[in-house]
């Protein structure tokens, strides 16, 4: 504590602070903030990879295998499978639908729309009204996010990729706009924010 | 920022500025954001620290001391891919009850910091050390950071260790520390009565 302070007694302490709190500045953080990533697309590869590589490690597990069986049913070394869980690699759809294969699971794809455009979507003047009237940005336009997760294969499946776009609003919270083309039993991991 | 609230809880609670170590569980805030809809969420914070400097001929001012944040925001300009992994396995973390790829979030192995787990960076450097607050039962916090370096020799190992020993350290602060009526990521170690 500087001989500053020391000299100071709590209560003109305090008195000092509140200043500070009136100005907004109390608390301010020393060092940098951590920036936002949300908008980076290496970032969000990076978050794509994490999922897959977490989620296709539950299916492992959940299947009864470890590395070095999942590898001999793939066909390819453990060290290709293990690169896969470490996330190293940049997984091709291919592999990935030959990963599923193995597993007995099937990918689901997806893209949602990114949270920062939801909160605060493009204001467009009405003009009649001359009220501003949000319209929410199209999942593609506004660059929503894309999540990966695996389901068990329904039976009688025919292993086609289920693709769920669901285009999420704030608003309309829980709605699910989506089409699937075959709906997944229950999910391994955690799949789509519903 | 702190906001009047908070203020004032702190000022009821009647902490001894700049003689009392006052805690906080600082947010990563595009973390929050990018996930206040996610089904599930465990909050990663940051253990920081309140503190009243003197400043340069200015009256007393309270700021917040973060060194994790502060490294986090050095890894994001000086070393881009760890940081990008880093916060890539915290948004699965935190959006997952558990985790089973030790290669995303693994226990740390030292007998001194049992409870301790190690956010992990395959290919990279970069690691953070976090751990489960009890209070809440719920949220992650991160008490630690560690570049760890190609050549494992004992000099090494040593840094390794003091910087697991250093968030155990900080970890237990926490645990220690008494709660502050009305605030639920704020707490303080009474040192000066």
């Amino acid at each position: 504590m500087s001989n500053k302070i020391a000299s100071l007694t709590q209560a003109e302490l305090w008195g000092a602070l509140q200043n500070q709190l009136e100005s907004g500045t109390l608390g301010e953080p020393v060092a940098g903030e951590v920036p936002d990533l949300a908008a980076d697309p290496d970032y969000l590869f990076e978050v794509l990879r994490t999922r897959l590589a977490e989620h296709l490690y539950r299916a492992m597990k959940a299947a009864g295998l470890n590395e070095n069986k999942l590898a001999r049913k793939l066909g390819v070394s453990r060290q290709a499978v293990n690169e896969v869980f470490q996330m190293k690699t940049n997984m091709t759809l291919k592999s990935l639908a030959r990963f599923c294969a193995a597993l007995n699971v099937e990918p689901i794809v997806g893209v949602q729309q990114r949270k920062q455009d939801v909160i605060d979507p493009v204001p467009i003047m009405d003009a009649v009204s001359s009220r501003p009237i949000s319209i929410p940005l199209p999942a593609a336009a506004s660059g929503g996010q894309v999540d990966w997760g695996l389901s068990g294969l329904p039976a009688g499946s025919t292993g086609l990729l289920d693709i769920v776009n669901c285009e999420k609003s704030r608003a309309a919270k829980g709605s699910r706009n989506g089409i699937r083309v075959a709906p997944p039993k229950a999910p391994v991991g955690r799949t789509m924010a519903a | 920022m702190i906001d009047q609230r908070t203020f004032e809880c702190l000022k009821k609670a009647n902490v001894k500025l700049g003689l009392d170590t006052i805690l906080c569980l600082a947010p990563i805030t595009f973390l929050e954001a990018r996930l206040a809809d996610a089904v599930v969420y465990h909050p990663i914070r940051t253990l920081a620290e309140l503190r009243v400097d003197s400043g340069a001929g200015t009256a007393p001012r309270m700021v917040i001391h973060d060194p994790i944040a502060a490294e986090l925001a050095d890894w994001s300009r000086g070393r881009v891919g760890d940081f990008r992994k880093i916060m890539g396995n915290l948004e699965m973390i935190a959006t997952h009850a558990q985790i089973e790829n030790p290669n995303i979030l693994k226990p740390v192995r030292h007998k001194q910091a049992k409870g301790l787990s190690e956010v992990t960076v395959k290919n990279g450097q970069a690691r953070l050390f976090v751990f489960q607050d009890p209070h809440d039962g719920k949220s992650l916090v991160a008490t630690g950071t560690y570049i760890k370096r190609g050549n494992v020799g004992e000099k090494e190992l040593k840094k390794q260790d003091q910087a697991i020993l250093r968030a155990a350290e900080r970890r237990d602060l926490w645990i220690q520390a008494a709660p502050i009526a009305g605030l639920t990521t704020w707490r303080v170690l009474r040192r000066g009565n």
